[in-house]
This record gives C-alpha cells, sequence and structure tokens, in this order.
C-alpha cells in the first residue's frame, strides 16, 4: 500500500540572475513499511527532493512543483499549519551531523521532548517517561542521567542514536533519514544501521534512507533509487539493482564501491564531473560521462521505461536492448 | 566556578583597579593648582594651613601610598567641598539613586533591543526590518542631552504629564531611564537581529522545524540563546556607557546621584570625592563584568565545560 | 588595443568595486549627500551666514523664527542659524583631528601589537579588552577640568578615548597580513622591520581604517557635544554645537526652538556620519555586513 505518493516533483533555485534546477521531474511511491534508499553523488538532489516535499526549503528562492501525497493531503502544497503538524509526528527526520543538528544550548532530554509537548499534548512528567523509555530503546545508556546532558557532551555515535530517539518518539509513519551514518565511525555505522532497522520492524514504519554510500544500501533497502543532476536514472529493488543493473551510472557507482575482497590494484572512480544544473540539460544528463553514450543519448529527449518488474530505467540503450550490464 | 573567580580577581581585578586608580591620582595631582586654588578670598596663610591640614604639602608620592593605605581600610577621606562630611558617605548616599536609574535604563534597553532586533530578524529585508533598524539608528544618533531634554519639552512642559525635574515620585524614573537607556537599545537591537540572523541558518533550527514546531518558539526559545551570546558580551561596556550618560542625564533632570555628585566634584577640584568616585566606579565595572562574563558562561554550556576544565 | 597594466589591475578594481557598491547604497549616499552639504555650509559660514555672531540685537530678544532669522534668535537677539553654521565649523573641527589623533594612537597601537605578536601582543590586547569596558569619559572630565581648557587639549583628551576600536581592527589585519608571502618576500630582501610595516603593510590597511576612521568621527562629535554641554569642552566665546544645546536646554521652557534646531542638526550629521561610515564598512567588506 502507498503510503506516500510522489509526483512530478521539480524544485529550481533563483539565484541572483541565473536557475538551478536542483530536482527534476521526480517521481516515486513509497510503501508501508517498506525501506527506500536514495542513492547518488553530492548534488544529485537527493537532499533538496526530501526538504521539498517536507517544506523545508523557503520559498523563494525555491519553488517547487509537483505534489506529494501523503494520505488525503499534499505535502508540497498544504498551508504551513497543516505541515507543521505532520512533520516531526507524522513524518519525522534525521540529519547527517548530529552535532549540527542539535541546538548546543539546551539539554538533550529539552530537545527530545517537544514533539511530544507539541503533538500529543502530553504533561511534562509523561513525556519525559517516554523520552527516557526511547532514549534506552535506542541504545543510550543510563538515560536519566545522560538525558540530561547537553549535546557537545555526547560521542558522535551516541548523538545520532539520540537523534533516532528524538525522531521516533512520536512514531511516524515515515521516517526520512538523510545520511545519518555519514558523520560517523565505520564501527558505529553498522550498529546505528542495524538500530534503524530493529526500530523499523518494530514500529511498522517506512524509512527513506538517502545515502551517497552504495554499500550501505545493499544490505538494507528494500527498494533503491538512483539520482543524478536531479533525476532519477533507475529505480529497483535491492536484489535488482545489483543482479540486474540496468544503468550504465549504477554500473559505474557499483564498480566505485572499494571492496575488500577484489585485487584490483587503483581504486575506479568514475570520470568527469557533475552537471552545471544552472544550464538546461538535453537528453540523459549522465551522457557526457558515460562509456557507452552514443548520439541518440544526449539528442533526443530522456527515455524512461521498465526492464522488469518494479524496475525503471532511463538509459535508452538498455531499454533497447543495445547493450547489457 | 569558584577557582575562576578568584583567579580572576588576582589577575585581572586587582590589577586593573590598581591602574585606574595610580592613573587617576596622578592625574589630578599633577594638576595645576590645587583645590582651593579657585577660591579667589582666601589668604595665603589661611590655604596653607588648609593644605597642610589636608597633607596637600607632602611629597606626592607619600601623598600617594599614603592614600592608597587609607583607600585599602575603606576610607577614601573627608571631602574638600562639604566640610565634615565623608567620600564614603557621600557616595553610598548618592550611588543608589543611579543605580536605580541604570538598572531602568538597562532594563529598557534590554527589553526594547530584543524585541526590535526580534522584530527585524523575523523578516529580514521587509519592512518590519527597515523600520526597526532606523529607529533604533534614532537612539545611537540622537544624544542623550539632546533626546532628555526634548522629551521633557514635550512630555513634562507641552503635555503637562510628568515632572520636569526631580526624583521623587515614581513618574519621575520614566523619562530619564529612556534618555538613558535609549542609545543602548540601537546598540542591542543591531547585536540581537545580527545574532538571530547568523543562528537561524544553522542545522539544529532546520531539525526544530522538522519536528514540527511553530515558528514563533523556534525563534524564541531556539534561535535566540544563541543570538544573546554577543549582546550580553557588549553589556561590558555598556555599563561603562550608562555611568558616562547618567553625569549627564543626572544633570538635565536634577537627579541627586552619583553622576551629578562627580560632574559637581570635578568643578569644584574636590579631590578626595573625585578620587573616591573613580574608585567607586572601577568596582563597579569590574564587578559587572565579572557577572558578564558569568552569565556567557551560563549561556552557553560550551563554555562552562571549557571553564571547569580549566578550573 | 592596448594591454592592461598588470601591476594596476588588482589595485584598481579593489577601488572601483568598494565605489560601486557605495554608490548603490542609498542610504550612505544620502547621507554623502546631507553631510556634504552641511560641511560645505559650515566652512563657507563667513560667506553664508546672513548675521555675524557677534552682532546682538538686545531688542529682539529669543524670537522664533522669522523674516531675517531663518531659525531665529537666542536670548541676546543673536542670529541661531548663523551661529549653528560657526557653531559647526567647531564641531567638524574637533570631529577631524580628534578622530586624527585617535587613529594615530589606534594604528600604532594594533600595528605594534599585530607585528610583534606574542607576549608583548596578549599584553598590549589586554589593556585595550579592560579599557573597553571603563568609562574613559571620567579621565577626559578630569584632564579637562584641571588643566587648561585649550581647544588641543580637548582633540587629545577625546582622541584618546576613542581609539581602542581602531586597534583591534589594525591589529588583525597587521596579524593576517603578516602570514602573508609578500611580506616574507620582503623580508628576504633584507627590508627592516619598520620599513616593513611602512611600505608594505600600512597601505594594505588602509581600507578598514578609513571606514573606522569615518565611524569614529560621529563618536567623537559626540563626544565633543557631550563635554561642551557639561561645560567642559569648547569655551566661550567660541561655540560649538553641544554648548548651542546646553543654552537651549536652559531656554527650552519658553523658546523651544533654540534647542530643537541645534539638536536636530546635530542628529541629522551623526545619522549621516553613522550610514557614510556603515556603507564605506560595506563597501569594502560585503561579508562583514550584517545582511
Amino acid at each position: 500500500m502507498v503510503i506516500l505518493d510522489v509526483r512530478n516533483i521539480s524544485t529550481t533555485f533563483k539565484l541572483r540572475g541565473t536557475t538551478l534546477r536542483a530536482v527534476n521531474d521526480v517521481s516515486f511511491g513509497l510503501q508501508k513499511g517498506e525501506t527506500l534508499g536514495i542513492v547518488g553523488e553530492s548534488g544529485s538532489g537527493k537532499t533538496v527532493l526530501c526538504h521539498s516535499i517536507m517544506q523545508l526549503l523557503p520559498r523563494p528562492p525555491a519553488d517547487i512543483s509537483g505534489s506529494a501525497l501523503f494520505g488525503l493531503q499534499d505535502l508540497v502544497s498544504c498551508s504551513s499549519k497543516d505541515i507543521r503538524n505532520i512533520r516531526g509526528n507524522r513524518i519525522s527526520m534525521v540529519f547527517q551531523d548530529p552535532q549540527a543538528a542539535f541546538n548546543p544550548y539546551l539539554r538533550i532530554c529539552d530537545q527530545l521532548i517537544e514533539p511530544l509537548l507539541y503533538h500529543r499534548r502530553l504533561s511534562r512528567r509523561t513525556a519525559m517517561d517516554k523520552v527516557l523509555s526511547i532514549l534506552e530503546e535506542t541504545g543510550i545508556p543510563d538515560p536519566a542521567r545522560r538525558c540530561r546532558c547537553y549535546p557537545h557532551e555526547f560521542s558522535g555515535g551516541m548523538l545520532q542514536r539520540a537523534m533516532i530517539a528524538m525522531a521516533l518518539i512520536t512514531h511516524p509513519e515515515i521516517l526520512i533519514a538523510d545520511e545519518p551514518t555519514t558523520a560517523l565511525d565505520v564501527t558505529i555505522q553498522m550498529q546505528i544501521l542495524q538500530l534503524l532497522k530493529s526500530l523499523q520492524r518494530q514500529l511498522s514504519m517506512s524509512v527513506i534512507f538517502i545515502t551517497h554510500n552504495l554499500g550501505i544500501v545493499a544490505g538494507f533497502c528494500d527498494r533503491v533509487l538512483v539520482m543524478y543532476a536531479g533525476q532519477i536514472l533507475e529505480s529497483a529493488s535491492g536484489d535488482d539493482l545489483f543482479l540486474h543493473t540496468a544503468h550504465p551510472y549504477t554500473k559505474a557507482l557499483i564498480r566505485s564501491v572499494p571492496s575488500l575482497h577484489v585485487n584490483s590494484g587503483e581504486l575506479y572512480s568514475i570520470e568527469g564531473k557533475p552537471p552545471d544544473l544552472t544550464k538546461e540539460i538535453k537528453g540523459c544528463p549522465f551522457a557526457p560521462r558515460c562509456t557507452y553514450a552514443q548520439g541518440e543519448c544526449t539528442e533526443e529527449d530522456a527515455a524512461a521505461g521498465l526492464v522488469g518488474v518494479s524496475h525503471f530505467t532511463s538509459c535508452r540503450r538498455v531499454l533497447k536492448g543495445e547493450i547489457s550490464l | 566556578m569558584i577557582t575562576f573567580i578568584t583567579r580572576r580577581l588576582f589577575f585581572q581585578t586587582v590589577p586593573s583597579l590598581f591602574l585606574i586608580v595610580t592613573v587617576a591620582f596622578f592625574l589630578i595631582r599633577l594638576a595645576p593648582g590645587g583645590p582651593f586654588a579657585s577660591e579667589k578670598s582666601i589668604s595665603p596663610e589661611v590655604l596653607k594651613q588648609l593644605n597642610t591640614h589636608y597633607g596637600l604639602d607632602k611629597p606626592i608620592l607619600v601623598q600617594y601610598t599614603d592614600y592608597l593605605k587609607n583607600v585599602v581600610r575603606g576610607d577614601l577621606g573627608p571631602s574638600f567641598k562639604y566640610p565634615g562630611r565623608n567620600v564614603t558617605e557621600l557616595i553610598a548616599e548618592a550611588f543608589p539613586v543611579s543605580l536605580e536609574l541604570g538598572v531602568y535604563a538597562l532594563l529598557f534597553a534590554i527589553l526594547a533591543g530584543i524585541g526590535a532586533g526580534l522584530l527585524a530578524a523575523s523578516k529580514p529585508g521587509g519592512a518590519r526590518d527597515y523600520l526597526s533598524t532606523i529607529l533604533s539608528t534614532s537612539g545611537i544618533c540622537i544624544p542623550s542631552f539632546v533626546l532628555g531634554p526634548l522629551l521633557v519639552l514635550l512630555f513634562g512642559l507641552k503635555l503637562g504629564l510628568v515632572n520636569v525635574s526631580g526624583w521623587s515620585s515614581a513618574s519621575d524614573r520614566i523619562l530619564p531611564s529612556l534618555s538613558l537607556g535609549m542609545v543602548y537599545v540601537a546598540y542591542i537591537a543591531r547585536l540581537t537581529r545580527g545574532g538571530l540572523l547568523e543562528t537561524m541558518v544553522q542545522d539544529y533550527i532546520r531539525t526544530a522545524r522538522a519536528k514540527g514546531i511553530p515558528e514563533s518558539t523556534v525563534m524564541i526559545k531556539h534561535a535566540l540563546r544563541g543570538a544573546l551570546l554577543p549582546v550580553v558580551s557588549f553589556l561590558g561596556p555598556a555599563a561603562a556607557g550608562l555611568i558616562t550618560g547618567s553625569f549627564v542625564v543626572e544633570t538635565i533632570f536634577s537627579i541627586p546621584g552619583l553622576g551629578r555628585f562627580f560632574v559637581t566634584a570635578a568643578f569644584n577640584r574636590d579631590y578626595t570625592m573625585i578620587m573616591g568616585t573613580v574608585i567607586f566606579y572601577a568596582i563597579v565595572i569590574i564587578f559587572f563584568n565579572t557577572l558578564v562574563d558569568i552569565t556567557q558562561a551560563l549561556l552557553d554550556p560550551r563554555l562552562r565545560s571549557k571553564l571547569n576544565e580549566k578550573a | 588595443m592596448k594591454k592592461p597594466e598588470p601591476d594596476n589591475i588588482a589595485g584598481n578594481s579593489l577601488w572601483k568595486d568598494a565605489t560601486r557598491r557605495f554608490t548603490a547604497n542609498r542610504l550612505a549616499m544620502a547621507g554623502l549627500i546631507i553631510l556634504s552639504v552641511l560641511v560645505i555650509l559650515c566652512i563657507l559660514a563667513p560667506l553664508v551666514a546672513p548675521w555675524s555672531v557677534d552682532v546682538q540685537n538686545l531688542s529682539l530678544g529669543a524670537s522664533a523664527p522669522g523674516p531675517g532669522h531663518l531659525l531665529g534668535t537666542d536670548i541676546l537677539g543673536r542670529d541661531l542659524f548663523s551661529r549653528i553654521l560657526y557653531g559647526g565649523q567647531i564641531s567638524f573641527a574637533v570631529g577631524l583631528c580628534a578622530t586624527l589623533v585617535s587613529v594615530l594612537i589606534g594604528v600604532s597601537w594594533g600595528a605594534v601589537a599585530g607585528w610583534a605578536g606574542g607576549r608583548t601582543d596578549a599584553v598590549m590586547m589586554r589593556i585595550v579588552d579592560m579599557a573597553y569596558a571603563f568609562p574613559f569619559t571620567i579621565f577626559v572630565i578630569i584632564l579637562m577640568v584641571f588643566f587648561e581648557r585649550s581647544l588641543l587639549l580637548l582633540f587629545a583628551a577625546i582622541g584618546a578615548v576613542e581609539w581602542l576600536t581602531m586597534a583591534r581592527i589594525v591589529r588583525g589585519q597587521v596579524m593576517s597580513l603578516k602570514s602573508r608571502e609578500f611580506i616574507d618576500a620582503a623580508k628576504g630582501l633584507g627590508l627592516s622591520n619598520t620599513r616593513i610595516i611602512i611600505r608594505h603593510v600600512l597601505p594594505n590597511i588602509a581600507g578598514p581604517v578609513i571606514v573606522y576612521a569615518t565611524l569614529t568621527v560621529p563618536a567623537v562629535m559626540l563626544l565633543e557635544a557631550f563635554l561642551s554641554f557639561l561645560g567642559l569642552g569648547v569655551q566661550p566665546p567660541a561655540s560649538s554645537w553641544g554648548i548651542l544645546i546646553r543654552e537651549g536646554a536652559e531656554a527650552m521652557e519658553e523658546y523651544p526652538w533654540l534647542l530643537i534646531f541645534p539638536g536636530t542638526v546635530l542628529s541629522i550629521t551623526l545619522f549621516s556620519l553613522n550610514f557614510v561610515g556603515d556603507g564605506l564598512r560595506d563597501a569594502f567588506d560585503p561579508r562583514s555586513s550584517k545582511e
């Protein structure tokens, strides 16, 4: 069952005379209980996409078109009052750098308690109990003492757990996690991912997981969207993405993930740079860097089609069967 | 925290005090003529007697050390112009008045300034911002000795709402406090606005919004705290300015405060009174600055940790 | 087509950019225009003022604005407009000279502290920190009371109060310049420290110095007016805006214009100076603006 139906989201920024297209006609659906990964390099538009859906971008200079249906409401165009009721309540977010994302001047408990006070109208005492129990669930030892500490007194991993606790305290239906493990040590990363997975099962929550790291996506996401230059180039189930890759960009990304097994000598990285988003892009945005590109890739409009069940690709050549990856 | 205060006392407070007292002492004593030089009706013999009585004929270094000894004992000496009265007494009478005036002026400045800054930062570049900036700049550009009389003219004389001078009734407090505090409204508004603009783009503000918190709460509960730190730092120099401002405001409104005493003492060349006031002001300033530092530490938990580490 | 001269390009574009930003700033331009008008009027007072300040029309007494007297007259029948113009000469003169004093002290102090670094810098800047919190005006008052009240003393005393911010700014600039390569190059050429400071460092701090000097002028003029108001600044028969305001405050019950006009002129001048100063600051370094 689709609980979030995103249709044709385009986000542009007007800066000093130029227009930057950060997100270009993106559509996807999020199923209940599903973990959806959105993968892409920095600048691919994955973060802007989610901020657009949650109305976290100041408009102007941002201009957002399209819709994101959550139940009966369109998150993109609903009133600020309505979106505030949803934020932190039915849809929560976790951000990348926990030290920057927490208010350094307030205690952790004061910040964790806020969603409960505003969305549930609980008394302070009841709310505090809930804070303590969620801190425990997210694996923070000695929650009663810890929650009276300030953010700078926590380690990175611990603070990220606290942020997850803060996001889940209202048992939201959707959790948007924007690169939650990027700022953490590798060992801690795994712990956080496992924590998210178990909590998701517990709360039957849907998760949108944004990352630039394909390695993480493999064991963690049910479905994956691959974004580049503001567009979705491929979308598939986790398995299909790796076993039946249907876009040269995805293939290149998979190759660039360093592996401990293969003695490949040099690390692979994709040649070239992402395109300038202030300029109009004709055809496939990845074409200039694609080893399989041909004339038609940039001359004709972007393609779109299915290569399998729920497996979408925008590669014209794959769709035509001209290449196999 | 205690260690922090004690160390401050020894390494900053006492040396500063010492420096100020020394500079003031030599500045005054080195001036041509003595405290009685301007009295034309005194004969040279009486003059000599007075000088001896007050110890003014001793070598200057002796005078200096004698004075320091007395100050440490808390004796600021007799007033030259009010025979029979002690400087300490006079200060004790006059200071509470100035303190009251200063507190009202500061409270006004802080409340109005933060309010104006909040208003301006809520929609930067908009009409509210512009208006708020112009109004608060007026505070800086219309000096207290122009604003004061103008306010008196309007509210005291033309509208007859308040007394023109004096410090007896409650309404007497209003105009002087406004005149004195107006300048600081401007500075505090600017600092608050600047601080808010900086804070509002921080990540943790985005987190607060993502939690669905109303915008006004975001600004006041989350953004303001960080934004206020520069305002608190400013309070140190602001206190100095309030003291200076009191000279003029107390003169205009005939308020029996320490500021007016100081100006009168200066004109009367009342050595001991001047020195006593300077020392007293120095102590007040230093005390106030320590308070400011402590407040800063209280506001920013990260500073607190650093201080605790150092101590 | 002539080839552009490489030496001048960097220098030109900095000033050109700054000028362009400044002229685009409406408040700053308005301030500049008003300021220029006032300054020119005051300088040309002997030509522009309808009456000489010595002329007393006792029979007229204090009168409201009317024919012959644009802004009215004071108690001794002297034309207020003329008095304001002549008073402005003194006020601006003090403003300029005291600012010069303060710039000299501030730049020297800051340059020495910034260049020396280490302990010397720490001590010097600690003194500045302490001084910030202390009302220097007390010392100025003491000075003006006890020593002979001359204009020169006034310049020096006022200048000695307002040098602190300049010192801080200059020190900051010098410190950041100190570590730049062209200084190393100069040292490599065997130039003495003093020479390096004068020839290479100082020209590069001209920008901020000009900005803060401009912002110091209103502070200094305010202080002069303050002292004159208390009777400690400019002495009669000379007059400044501070003295006019004091006289106006004393007589305001019956003759409010004697207070309002000088007060307004002083305020407008301070406004304009502040806007120009802010405009200069934004022009030279838009990042430093609070926007």
